[in-house]
């Protein structure tokens, strides 16, 4: 799919905008602070309906403005759609096709965009709730159903957590803990399944990614590590059931789980150079915006480029042109590739305007 | 600053306690018996008297009753081996009004909620074990709401009700609501109706 249109209204920096675009790359250039991750946040929030490093909505309106707008025309293989974002007295009202969303769910998925930035590393260098809430949120974009059995398996450990800290210390489980352990176990064996089926989709085409990137030195592998495998929850809580009286918490499930992530077979938590890392982070995001295989996601790298170097910058911008259209930004044409650069529409911005080169 | 006389505040106070009420419509509430005729609001309060003192729980069942035992409990019309367990007196009145089920009820009172520390011995489960075995029950459906808790209570009774001999334990089934377009179903419903899809015969 690709972005035909994009139109924004006292968005942040923005006074009133219009942008066409064509399939291929889009290269937004210019220096610091003159709108570029803006233009960025805004293609993301007509994705997720969600920016994604802003949560209070009411910042992302132009200062002294009541109202924003952000509207996207999006082409996709089965037609083209609008998206419609407006933000009004902090709240957000989303459209598709200039019909009112009455929830997220049914905003998202118009346009798959995925964004790229610095922050990413973390997801290979940081705690393992970050590498679950990643997962959560590319689950949930595509199994709607995940995110309802995500949301009742939080509530059901949290009674249980609630009635295990009521028998702590006891020698026996108590049967309402039990009952709950049933519920969580039948919950967290469908959110690991979703979890592991949809690593296994994208390890693969992550490993060939980080081959090609890397000049074929580098093997990656990402694999779930589940704490019980399907079927063995309600055992393996069985199993746990003296540490978790003792301590009060549930301590088996897809909320202890976590990614193994190696490179040549070393932890690239602990092993990896920083621009390995970054790699890796690079090439899992990349592997799961290609999964709709049919019509791939549009990726948004803000300022992703400068921080490879040169022979790795050549060959993520031919890994990029398998899109049928992406955006990256840099603040001069030497942070992008020559690969990239090659027939990119750029564009120039300053100070809230984007002109042509 | 002029305020209501203490009489309409106490009134006010009290509407603002029933549930969904807020400070607004409690006012509005109070100002209505304000204005209303004095048979009106005798008949307000009378009815709220009456309804506390000659009101109690079934004996049997827990249905609310103004005799020992409520009206489907006294019914021999009712077959007394078919149980059917909801969480309040609500959800019994619900499937009344359906008018299927030709079994009597056992009210919980709630369901397991150890956050709000509602643990089994705060639900009537020690009498519905007791119903089970002397009243030669042969069937027990468990129909608690299809929420979490709901869910884990049932488990909890079907685990419990699990050793009686020659009995059957089933759950509400849930899934598409009838006579509606499956369009409008929301995605964790549709799901639901999936898994739970049936032979047809």
């Amino acid at each position: 799919m690709w972005i035909q249109e994009l139109r924004l209204s006292r968005f942040r920096s923005y006074e009133e905008l219009r942008l066409e675009f064509e399939t291929g790359a889009v290269a937004l250039l210019g220096h610091n602070a003159q709108g570029k991750t803006n233009l960025i946040e805004a293609i993301g929030l007509l994705s997720t309906g969600i920016s994604h490093r802003e949560s209070v909505a009411r910042r992302m309106v132009s200062y002294g403005a009541e109202t924003a707008g952000v509207w996207g025309l999006v082409s996709r293989l089965d037609g083209s759609i609008s998206l419609d974002v407006e933000i009004q007295a902090g709240r957000k009202t989303l459209a598709v096709n200039g019909i009112e969303c009455d929830r997220l769910d049914e905003f998202v998925g118009g346009l798959n965009a995925m964004v790229f930035h610095a922050g990413d590393v973390d997801l290979v260098t940081g705690e393992p709730s970050l590498r679950r809430r990643h997962l959560n949120e590319e689950i949930s974009k595509r199994r709607p159903r995940y995110l309802s059995d995500l949301t009742a398996y939080r509530r059901c450990l949290f009674q249980r957590n609630s009635a295990l800290k009521r028998a702590r210390g006891a020698s026996r489980m108590p049967a309402a803990v039990m009952a709950f352990g049933e519920e969580l176990a039948r919950l967290g064996e469908r959110l690991i399944a979703d979890r592991v089926a949809h690593v296994e989709a994208f390890s693969e085409p992550a490993r060939s990614l980080q081959r090609r990137l890397s000049g074929e030195a580098e093997t990656l592998s990402i694999r779930y590590e589940a704490s019980a495998t399907p079927g063995e929850m309600l055992r393996a809580l069985e199993g746990a059931a003296s540490d978790e009286l003792e301590r009060g918490v549930t301590l088996v499930g897809p909320h202890r789980d976590d990614l193994a992530i190696t490179i040549n077979g070393r932890s690239v938590r602990r092993h990896a150079s920083r621009g390995q890392q970054k790699t890796a982070a690079l090439a899992m995001k990349l592997a799961e915006a290609t999964l709709d295989a049919q019509d791939p996601a549009v990726p948004l790298l803000d300022d992703i480029m400068s921080e490879l170097d040169r022979d790795r910058r050549e060959r993520l911008g031919d890994e990029l042109a398998r899109f049928e259209q992406y955006f990256v930004t840099g603040t001069q044409k030497g942070d992008l590739s020559d690969s990239v650069l090659r027939g990119a529409d750029v564009r120039w911005v300053e100070e809230g305007r984007v002109r042509s080169a | 600053m002029a305020t209501y006389p203490r009489a309409v505040t106490r009134l006010i106070e009290a509407f603002r306690k029933l549930p969904g009420v807020g400070p607004k419509s409690a006012q509005r509430y109070a100002v209505h018996v304000l204005r209303a005729s004095m048979d009106d609001a005798r008949e307000l309060a009378d009815a709220i008297l009456e309804v506390k003192t000659s009101i109690k729980p079934c004996k049997r069942c827990g249905n609310y009753t103004d005799t020992d035992l409520c009206s489907v409990c006294a019914d021999p019309r009712r077959d007394p081996r078919s149980l059917c367990v909801v969480s309040y007196v609500r959800d019994l009145m619900a499937i009344e009004r359906a008018g299927e089920f030709r079994g009597q009820y056992h009210v919980l009172g709630g369901v397991l909620s150890p956050a709000d520390g509602i643990g089994p011995e705060d639900l009537t489960v020690g009498a519905l074990i007791e119903r089970v075995r002397d009243e030669h029950v042969t069937e027990v459906i468990l129909a608690t709401s299809p929420s979490v808790e709901g869910d884990a209570t049932a488990l909890y009774l079907a685990r419990l009700l699990g050793a009686v001999p020659e009995l059957e334990v089933t759950r509400l089934a849930s899934g598409l609501p009838a006579g509606a377009d499956l369009d409008y179903a929301d995605q964790t419903t549709i799901a639901a109706a999936l898994s739970g899809r049936r032979r047809l015969e």
